[in-house]
C-alpha cells in the first residue's frame, strides 16, 4: 500500500525509515514523473511522492537540491534508493523494473521492449516540442527572443500527421494483454501514461485504435493502480505539462 | 555480422563500435531525394520493421531488424561484450546514456527550422525560427553540463580502464558540441584528453587517421542551420 507525502520544504531531515524507502522528486505535474509513480503504485511497498509545485519557491529549492555533490547531472524526476541518487526518468524505469522483476530476461523480449521504450519517450519528447514556446522569456536573467515566434498550431499539425503514421504499428503490437505478454513490464508504465497523454493531446489519432484503448483500460483495471483511477485525486485531474506550457493538458 | 543502414547522421556511434570490433558490416545509405524518401517509405511500413526509423540496423545472424540508436547501440553493446553487468555501473552508465540523448534531442531543436515546409506539407505562416537565440540556450544548458562530465571522466573510459558502449555515444556527443560550442570546451582538461583517448583505441585509430575521416562528414543534415561540415 502507498504512503504519500508531500515535502515542504528542504529543511527536513531523513525520518527514521525514511531512507529505506524509496522517494520520487518531481514536480505535481504528470509529465515525466508519472510513469514512475504508477509503477510505484503498483509495488506493494511504501514510497514518498516528493511533489513540487510548479512555483519559483520550489524551483529555488530544486535548483539547491540539484548543485548537490551527490546529485549526478541534476535533473527532475530523480529518486533516492538506498542512499543513491539516481536521474533520468528512463534510467529510474529501468532500475526500479530491475529492482520488482518487471524487466524482461529474454534477449528477443529486451529487445523489443527496448525499441518501444525509445519509440514512445520520442513521442512524450515531440508533445514537449509542441507545447513550449522555446522563445518565451524564462526570468529576469533569460529575456524573450527577438526575432522568434513561435507557431503551436503548426507544430501541433505536423505532430499529428507523424503520430497517425506511428499508432497504427501500436495498434498491431499491443495485441496482447500487456506489451510481451500476460502480465505487466517497466515498459508499460511507460506506454500507458505516454499513450494516455497522447490521447488527451491528439485525440483525433486514436479514432478506429481498438488495441490500443482497451490497453489503456485494461492497465487502470491492475491491482492497486486500480485504486489510484478511481480516488477523487485521480479523478480531479492533473497537469500534463507545466501550467505556463501553451498546451498544459489541464487549463 | 551485420549490415547496417544508416542515413541519418545520429548513425556514427554505431559506426564507431562497428569499427572498434572490427565486425564487417554493410552501408546502405538513403539519399535525400524523392528516390531516397520513396525507398525508405518501403522500408519503414514493411512487415518486419519495429517502428520504422532511422538509424537502424538488420543483424544478418539473426535477421533482426532493430531502430533507435540508443536501442542499437545497447543491442550491440551487449553482442560484443561491451555491456556492464555491476548494478553500479549499469545505473551510472544509464544515467550517462540518457544524459546524452537528451543533449542530442536539445541540439536537434537548436539546428533544426520546424516551420519549414516539408514535401506537400506547407510551411508555418507565423513561426519564425530564432536560431542564435535557441543555439545561446542551448550553450548555457551545454556550460552547466560539461563540469559534470569533467568529474566523471577522471578514468580513461567511463567505467574504467576499457569503453563500454556509451563511451561510443560519449564520443559522439561530446566530438559534435565541440563542434558546435568550441568555447564551452576550454579548460576541460578531462574531457579533451577523453576524446583523444577514444581516438586512439584499436581500430579506431586506423578510422580517425584515414583520408574519409579527415574530409569531415555533416553533423546534422545538409538543411539545418548548423550541419558542422566544414
Amino acid at each position: 500500500v502507498v504512503a504519500t507525502q508531500s515535502s515542504v520544504s528542504s529543511g527536513i531531515n531523513a525520518e527514521y525509515g525514511e531512507e529505506m524507502t524509496i522517494k520520487l522528486t518531481y514536480w505535481s505535474i504528470r509529465g515525466l514523473g508519472e510513469p514512475i509513480r504508477h509503477l510505484l503504485r503498483y509495488q506493494n511497498e511504501e514510497w514518498v511522492d516528493n511533489a513540487l509545485p510548479p512555483t519559483p519557491a520550489s524551483f529555488r529549492e530544486y535548483a539547491k537540491m540539484r548543485d548537490q555533490e551527490d546529485m549526478p547531472f541534476g535533473n527532475l524526476p530523480f529518486i533516492e534508493d538506498d542512499g543513491k541518487k539516481i536521474t533520468q526518468s528512463i534510467t529510474i524505469m529501468r532500475h526500479l523494473g530491475r529492482k520488482f522483476g518487471l524487466y524482461p530476461s529474454d534477449p528477443e523480449e529486451l529487445v523489443m521492449c527496448e525499441i518501444v521504450e525509445q519509440e514512445i519517450f520520442d513521442l512524450r519528447n515531440r508533445i514537449t516540442a509542441a507545447c513550449y514556446d522555446r522563445y518565451a522569456a524564462r526570468g529576469p536573467n533569460f529575456p524573450a527572443s527577438e526575432k522568434g515566434v513561435f507557431d503551436h498550431e503548426h507544430l501541433r499539425r505536423n505532430f499529428l500527421r507523424r503520430f497517425k503514421e506511428r499508432i497504427p504499428k501500436f495498434e498491431k503490437t499491443l495485441t496482447k494483454a500487456f506489451l510481451l505478454g500476460d502480465k505487466p513490464v517497466y515498459v508499460d508504465f511507460l506506454l500507458y501514461e505516454y499513450l494516455d497523454q497522447l490521447k488527451e493531446f491528439l485525440p483525433e489519432a486514436f479514432e478506429n485504435c481498438a488495441n490500443v484503448l482497451n490497453y489503456l483500460s485494461r492497465f487502470k483495471e491492475l491491482p492497486n493502480l486500480k485504486e489510484w483511477f478511481e480516488s477523487d485525486e485521480y479523478k480531479q485531474g492533473n497537469y500534463i505539462n507545466a501550467p505556463h506550457a501553451y498546451w498544459n493538458g489541464k487549463d | 555480422l551485420s549490415s547496417g543502414i544508416n542515413a541519418e547522421y545520429g548513425g556514427e556511434s554505431i559506426r564507431h563500435i562497428l569499427r572498434y570490433q572490427n565486425e564487417p558490416w554493410e552501408e546502405h545509405t538513403l539519399t535525400i531525394s524523392t528516390e531516397g524518401f520513396t525507398e525508405w517509405m518501403q522500408m519503414r511500413d514493411a512487415d518486419d520493421m519495429p517502428f520504422g526509423n532511422l538509424p537502424f540496423i538488420e543483424d544478418t545472424d539473426t535477421g533482426k531488424k532493430v531502430t533507435q540508436s540508443i536501442t542499437v547501440l545497447r543491442y550491440l553493446g551487449r553482442k560484443f561484450g561491451l555491456f556492464p553487468t555491476d548494478p553500479a555501473e549499469i545505473v551510472h552508465c544509464e544515467i550517462v546514456e540518457q544524459e546524452i540523448y537528451d543533449l542530442r534531442n536539445k541540439m536537434t531543436t537548436a539546428v533544426y527550422n520546424p516551420y519549414n515546409g516539408f514535401g506537400p506539407y506547407p510551411g508555418s505562416e507565423i513561426g519564425k525560427f530564432d536560431h542564435e537565440f535557441l543555439k545561446g540556450r542551448f550553450a548555457q544548458r551545454v556550460g552547466e553540463r560539461i563540469p559534470k562530465f569533467e568529474k566523471t571522466l577522471n578514468k580513461p573510459f567511463l567505467l574504467g580502464d576499457k569503453p563500454c558502449y556509451v563511451d561510443f555515444l560519449l564520443y559522439e556527443i561530446l566530438d559534435q558540441l565541440k563542434s558546435f560550442l568550441p568555447e564551452k570546451f576550454e579548460g576541460s582538461s578531462n574531457v579533451l584528453a577523453y576524446l583523444k583517448r577514444f581516438e586512439e583505441l584499436p581500430n579506431l585509430k586506423d578510422w580517425f587517421q584515414s583520408d574519409k575521416y579527415k574530409e569531415g562528414n555533416y553533423i546534422n543534415a545538409p538543411m539545418a542551420a548548423w550541419h558542422g561540415k566544414k
